[in-house]
């Protein structure tokens, strides 16, 4: 293979007129890829280990706060939501490029979504999972969480479908479930190809684990054939689940009573914010991964250049909906909301009002640099931030408005408890306990897809 | 499984289950069937009302106990009672928790240290004893004294009715001193102007509901001043007969009845003899004298015109001709000078000056009466505790009998050291009930011997608050919940063991005969069900000592005034002097002037404050600055707070926070002095959490209530809040609501402790209190008004049309019933905490934690639950219902009797206990029920209408803002 053919392909793969062999290519990209599954390295288990401690963290938190009551979370009156769902809104926030990168952007045919698309797929799936737990850890009869679907029993209790809780339930189990096939899908010919790796052979349960999961996958033209179209109307129905999803979650907040919360801005807002966030994610994530894998023949700078300019987008859009409640706050002369807003400016939450500020308006703004925005070191230092920023915004949005709400004999403060922590420390150790186990046994980029380009390009 | 093991299982089980149902179960001891007629104040289920008194301060309000299996659950005001008609504060609410008190004494104690042989084992300094070993060894003690040339001696509190009568003859019977009484608001300077002026060392009933013009110096009569509750219904009785009634309060600091007064002014520190001389010398040039002042006191009144007064006091000139002309206007005018004002260096000048207003107006003899005086007449002076102090030095006394008082607790001065000098009698006995964790190295020092005495619903007594007025005791449980005894009972064995009889008589028997000798066997039945005797008293008629008076002017010093800055101790209106300081609930319920629940605090003006650099933050920090405190050569630390209305200079504490130390009093008439002068504050650098409720104290720009400027902002001002595009909930027979009048409101918070001890709800404690996760369903909200004004407003579930609560709910816990209640079903609640926190009111309670579990209720305190409702659970949200339970009886009678329910047929806990009326409650669509009357007031507001949630509480606001 000549080191030529693959610069060409990292160029874009459309500079292909001097592709000598798209066999070699093809075989190479497999290999490439297919590098990252089998036996990890020492690198993998230090980084499980630390996963699955923060998961143990984690779960002796939640056993202890359910055996003697949500009192040890910091949690009070008057602000009766915390960390939890600002948790919760956070993951859910991450969970949205995945379907973005995936099903807008193949329907938009944006081309370097390739580069992304499985494993902020995956990343949305994972996150997807985190973020369910927190609507069970914070409820305060977490035994009967299952009173929240609507199931027949003798007692004819129902559930109340005018609460928005209640839409959360049906719009992020929709969610994942969609997110789960979708990403299924797109993993059917690749697990099909990985029984072929040496390593899959090898291991009885991986054989028989792959097995299962190809799906009787043949690679005939047929299939083929079903598979696009499958994957085309997969991608239309996901699409409007990035709308709505985030929407919903954003009405928990909106339809509620408490200024801060209450304002129509919300469903927007809070889309533009969870790409924003998703974006962010995609890029900590990936960035390392490409260097670990060396994968950097096949994400390009130019590639994460374009995600850099959605991240820019999303978080020109985010500061919009900062200023604009700002504005509405100043401008509609209503004490409450007026007050609420100098508050979060200038109260005691301050700090995290203007973390928020600079993290998720000022970093955004650097990425106007085209020389920032194609620097990787920048790129990785700039999501951190940017996560950082977004899980303050929910932070804001729920703790300040609750903080101060409308009778100020009832004012109080939030401060969040060790317990609370120690589950948020345990949703990321969840998290990442998955997606280690993600990079390790499926191809973290869509080799067909790959592929595939290699073919049109010829 | 095959068919064999198929069998074994069903015989195993079906055994099982025979065998289980074997046996008596204790819950099966109870089971009453309702074929026999039922026992007398029994009915299983079914609650029964018994009349008793109140003992938990000198008040003596009397209660109706309420009964469910002999076990009193809760107390409501006696209705009709002469005091208090049906309404009880929040001590003789929270009283209930003293019969239950997981630290009551369960039997006679005999102090160890004094054994020859201590007992390693127990760690225990006390070792129980029998009542027959107690009663010798006492009898022992007693020869062994009076062989040994020492005097016995009995201390007790305040003691009134026939038990005062029986330690009268068990002193004689046993040759023991009885000693004057010790209570820490002795009210010893009014006795004593009283005394100097009518030869009547008496503290006279206030005849308040009869006055058009109040004007009150000092006294508050709304916390702890003699008979507050009594002055409460009195003023509430007082505003409805006379439509020009007003009020006029002074005072030299801040407190809860200035606030709620109809005009509260502050004069400086002392300067209460300059005001008063003042009116004196008015009444005499504008001849308004009724009685008559005689030359020699005429001539003795200092001489005080306008311009002095107003300069001395501080008063603006105007305000003062607006008391001479409200007073000279008046038919029947009331001054009464009292609490902090009688209790300084020229307190007796203060309360001789005031006497004699009363008597030159003519209040004496009509709002002033000494016909039915307050029974203050064997209450003791600090001079006599001094007395007793130095023949406790002397080694002069034998046994020390302590009873129903605490000489060892902050409440006595320093000086005298009486517990110190205790321990230098022979033998030292109490009579107590309560033995808290933080008393018992206090009580092993002090006592031999330690006596628990019954509470007062499980033993017969009776008590006589004032002359004419006899509450009677009756045991409402079956038996006393452990190994102990009456006073009565005690004093009668001790004085047959003294007279070398055996213990044979009770004191019901001796009881009884007493009250047929004074009320005639027949009357005596009717008593126990009335609960008590309102007798008509022969009037009485004063005169003035004029002699004495004008010597005792001639010899005065008016003018003691404040070097320094001022320091005020004031008594506190959920401890009174500390004595319920150990009723977990009177420090549960917070200060209703700071919002302070737990923790230890001295108010300061916001210039002091700012003078010494304590954090302006706002109240939702509770980890407040430190300061120290040092006053009369003692010193103590306090969190500060900054009380709106304090005059400047001027610090007020609450007497049960301060070292005994910063405690003084008066030598000339014994009176334990309110006003220090010249304390000092000084920043200590470090912070102290302070468990205060209130996240502000303000309202700002937000018009909770409104303040009759620009009520909204522009943008809202065409929204009433009525506007809706959903249909109207639909009520078809009652719409519960409730009406709160915050003219009348006096802030004193018995509405909170009702409410607590009626709907089980937890106190959690000081650490819960700093997190802010208190669980009281209802608050008394302060809000201080830029203009000096200050409103309490009653916060609690507004039961609105639209509830923002019920639509959040995911799964139907909370809903909207068709009587209009957003009722809660607690076992569906998961604790989602949504309905919280979209409540604008924040109204909602969550369980944090089972309270049980911490604590909440140790034994025998669940005997106080309330059986017609849930304990909740970890994890549930709680809120108000209006008594819900209530509700359910006052429908399950009318339905009986096929009717609806009638208006006043349901009170709740809050409303019945208010001694100011100012809630109603009822059916908003009958158009003759009180609620709806009050609700069509012109100064009728609701909290946060603009927000559409149709809120079922009315509130009027204050007159002069409507």
């Amino acid at each position: 293979m000549s080191s030529r053919t693959t610069e060409t392909f990292a160029a874009g793969g459309h500079a292909h007129e001097h592709v000598s062999d798209p066999k070699a290519v093809k075989d190479q990209i497999e290999q490439d890829i297919y590098a990252s599954v089998g036996k990890p390295g020492r690198l993998f288990w230090i980084a499980l280990a630390l996963s699955l401690g923060a998961v143990g963290i984690g779960a002796v938190c939640w056993a202890y706060q359910i055996y003697t009551g949500l009192g040890v979370a910091g949690i009070t009156n008057p602000v009766g939501w915390g960390v939890y769902i600002v948790d919760f809104v956070f993951w859910v926030g991450i969970a949205h490029s995945g379907t973005l990168i995936s099903a807008i952007l193949f329907l938009f045919r944006a081309k370097f979504r390739s580069k992304f698309n499985r494993a902020a797929e995956a990343m949305t799936v994972f996150a997807v999972l985190t973020a369910g737990l927190f609507p069970l850890v914070h409820l305060g009869r977490v035994w009967f969480f299952y009173w929240l679907f609507p199931y027949p029993n003798q007692r004819l209790l129902w559930i109340n479908f005018r609460s928005p809780l209640i839409w959360d339930v049906f719009a992020v189990s929709t969610y994942l479930t969609v997110s789960v096939v979708f990403w299924y899908i797109g993993l059917v010919p690749d697990i099909s190809l990985a029984r072929r790796l040496k390593q899959v052979k090898e291991g009885k349960i991986a054989r028989v684990l792959y097995g299962i999961f190809s799906g009787g996958w043949s690679g005939s033209f047929k299939e083929w054939q079903h598979y696009g179209q499958l994957y085309k109307y997969m991608a239309a129905l996901a699409a409007p689940l990035v709308l709505s999803v985030h929407s919903v979650v954003s009405w928990d907040f909106a339809m509620g009573v408490v200024y801060g919360w209450h304002t129509t801005i919300f469903a927007p807002y809070f889309v533009a914010g969870a790409i924003f966030s998703g974006c962010a994610m995609v890029l900590t994530l990936v960035i390392p991964m490409r260097k670990i894998y060396r994968l950097e023949k096949y994400i390009s700078i130019d590639d994460l250049e374009k995600l850099a300019k959605l991240l820019m987008f999303t978080g020109l859009i985010v500061g919009y909906a900062y200023i604009i409640e700002l504005a509405l706050a100043v401008y509609s002369g209503n004490v409450y909301e007026y007050e609420q807003f100098m508050y979060r400016m200038g109260g005691d939450y301050a700090w995290a009002y203007w973390t928020m500020m600079i993290c998720n308006i000022g970093t955004p703004l650097l990425l106007f640099f085209r020389k920032l925005r194609r620097s990787i070191a920048f790129l990785f230092a700039i999501s951190i931030p940017v996560n950082i920023g977004m899980w303050f915004e929910r932070f804001n949005i729920i703790i300040i408005s609750l903080a101060k709400d409308f009778d100020p004999y009832a004012f109080g403060l939030y401060t969040p408890s060790l317990i609370e922590l120690g589950i948020t420390l345990g949703s990321f150790g969840w998290f990442f306990t998955y997606y280690l186990g993600f990079t390790r046994t499926l191809p973290v980029l869509s080799v067909t897809e790959l592929k595939e380009e290699v073919e049109h390009g010829r | 499984m095959n068919r064999r093991d198929f069998l074994k299982f069903v015989g195993m089980a079906s055994s099982a289950t025979v065998l289980a149902s074997c046996g008596v179960q204790r819950s099966n001891e109870r089971l009453i069937p309702l074929l026999l007629p039922a026992e007398e104040d029994y009915l299983p289920g079914e609650a029964m009302f018994k009349p008793s008194a109140c003992t938990e301060c000198p008040a003596h309000c009397g209660v109706s106990v309420k009964l469910v299996e002999y076990n009193p659950i809760k107390l409501e005001g006696l209705e009709n009672h002469p005091l208090n008609d049906g309404a009880l504060c929040l001590r003789g609410q929270s009283s209930l928790m003293r019969l239950y008190h997981p630290a009551r004494i369960r039997g006679p104690l005999r102090g160890r240290q004094y054994e020859l042989v201590l007992d390693q084992m127990s760690g225990s300094p006390f070792q129980p004893v029998s009542w027959e070993e107690a009663y010798q060894l006492l009898a022992d003690k007693m020869k062994e004294a009076a062989q040994a040339g020492r005097k016995n001696v009995y201390l007790s509190g305040r003691t009134s009715g026939s038990l005062s009568v029986l330690i009268d003859e068990f002193c004689r019977a046993a040759a023991v001193e009885r000693l004057p009484e010790y209570e820490a608001y002795s009210h010893a300077n009014l006795r004593e102007a009283y005394n100097l002026l009518f030869g009547r060392r008496e503290i006279p009933a206030y005849n308040i509901e009869n006055s058009d013009f109040l004007l009150t110096v000092g006294a508050d009569l709304l916390e702890t001043f003699i008979s507050p509750v009594n002055y409460g219904v009195q003023l509430r009785r007082a505003r409805e007969r006379q439509p020009r009634f007003h009020w006029m309060h002074l005072e030299p600091h801040a407190s809860l009845t200035g606030f709620k007064a109809g005009q509260r002014l502050t004069l400086k520190p002392g300067s209460e003899p300059f005001l008063l001389s003042y009116l004196l010398n008015f009444i005499i040039t504008s001849n308004l004298t009724e009685n008559g002042l005689p030359d020699t006191v005429r001539q003795a009144i200092p001489r005080v015109n306008l311009a002095q007064a107003a300069e001395k006091t501080g008063i603006a000139q105007e305000k003062i001709n607006e008391i001479t002309q409200r007073l000279a206007a008046a038919q029947n005018p009331l001054l009464i000078a009292g609490g902090v004002s009688a209790m300084q260096a020229n307190g007796l000048e203060t309360a001789l000056l005031a006497g004699l207003v009363q008597w030159a107006t003519g209040m004496a003899g009509s709002t002033v009466d000494f016909s039915r005086a307050e029974d203050y007449a064997r209450v003791g002076t600090l001079n006599d505790m001094e007395n007793l102090s130095r023949r406790l030095d002397g080694g002069e006394i034998g046994v020390a009998f302590v009873s129903r008082t605490d000489p060892l607790l902050s409440t006595v001065p320093a000086g005298l050291q009486l517990g110190e000098r205790l321990k230098k009698a022979a033998f030292r006995v109490a009579f107590t009930d309560i033995m808290a964790d933080e008393h018992v190295k206090a009580y092993a020092d002090a006592y031999d011997l330690i006596l628990p005495l019954s509470h007062g619903f499980e033993s017969w007594g009776d008590v006589e608050p004032r002359k004419g007025l006899v509450n009677v005791l009756q045991p409402a449980l079956r038996e006393t919940l452990f190994d102990t005894r009456s006073e009565g009972d005690i004093l009668l064995s001790l004085s047959q063991i003294a007279r070398g009889q055996q213990p044979s008589l009770a004191y019901k028997d001796w009881l009884t005969a007493q009250w047929n000798k004074r009320f005639g066997e027949a009357r005596v039945a009717e008593l126990l069900k009335q609960g008590y005797s309102a007798e008509t008293v022969p009037p009485v008629t004063v005169a003035l000592n004029a002699a004495g008076t004008a010597a005792f002017l001639r010899g005065a010093k008016f003018d003691v005034p404040a070097a320094g800055a001022t320091l005020y101790v004031m008594p506190s209106i959920r401890s009174f002097d500390g004595r319920s300081k150990v009723l977990p609930l009177a420090t549960e319920i917070p200060d209703p002037l700071t919002t302070i629940s737990y923790g230890t605090w001295v108010s300061m003006p916001e210039a002091s404050a700012r003078e010494l650099g304590v954090s302006d933050k706002t109240l939702v920090h509770k980890q407040r600055d430190e300061v120290q405190l040092e006053a009369n050569g003692a010193a103590g630390k306090f969190a500060a707070m900054v009380q709106p209305g304090l005059p400047e200079n001027v610090y007020t504490v609450q007497r049960e926070q301060i070292p005994a130390a910063m405690q003084a009093y008066d030598p000339r008439s014994g009176e334990a002095l309110a006003r220090i002068d010249g304390a000092a504050l000084s920043k200590t650098g470090a912070t102290r959490p302070l468990a205060i409720l209130a996240g502000a104290l303000e309202q700002g720009q937000r018009n909770i209530i409104p303040r009759g400027h620009e009520e909204h902002k522009h943008g809202q001002e065409y929204l009433k809040g009525d506007e809706t595009l959903y249909p109207q909930p639909n009520h078809p027979l009652y719409r519960w609501a409730i009406s709160v009048d915050l003219e009348t409101c006096t802030g004193c918070s018995a509405c909170v402790a009702a409410c607590h001890m009626e709907n089980n709800i937890p106190c959690v404690g000081e650490e819960e209190h700093i997190r802010g996760r208190e669980m009281s369903w209802i608050r008394v909200q302060p809000y201080y008004h830029e203009d000096g004004g200050m409103d309490h407003l009653i916060m609690m579930c507004q039961q609105c049309d639209f509830a923002p609560c019920e639509n959040v709910c995911p799964v139907f816990a909370t809903y909207h019933n068709d009587e209009g209640l957003n009722v809660m079903a607690y076992n569906r609640c998961v604790g989602t905490r949504y309905c919280h926190n979209n409540c604008p009111y924040k109204v909602r309670r969550f369980n944090w934690f089972d309270w049980t579990d911490r604590g909440a209720w140790q034994e025998p305190m669940t005997r106080m639950l309330n059986p017609d409702l849930w304990v909740r659970p970890k994890g549930v949200m709680e809120k108000c219902t209006f008594c819900v339970q209530r509700i359910r009886h006052a429908k399950d009678r009318a339905k009986d009797e096929n009717r609806p329910v009638r208006d006043g047929e349901v009170t709740p806990a809050c409303a019945q206990t208010c001694p100011a009326n100012a809630i109603s409650f009822g059916n908003i669509l009958d158009t003759e029920s009180e609620v709806y009357k009050k609700s069509q007031s012109k100064r009728k507001f609701r909290v946060l209408e603009v927000l559409g949630t149709g809120p079922a509480l009315h509130y009027l606001r204050k007159e002069e803002h409507a």
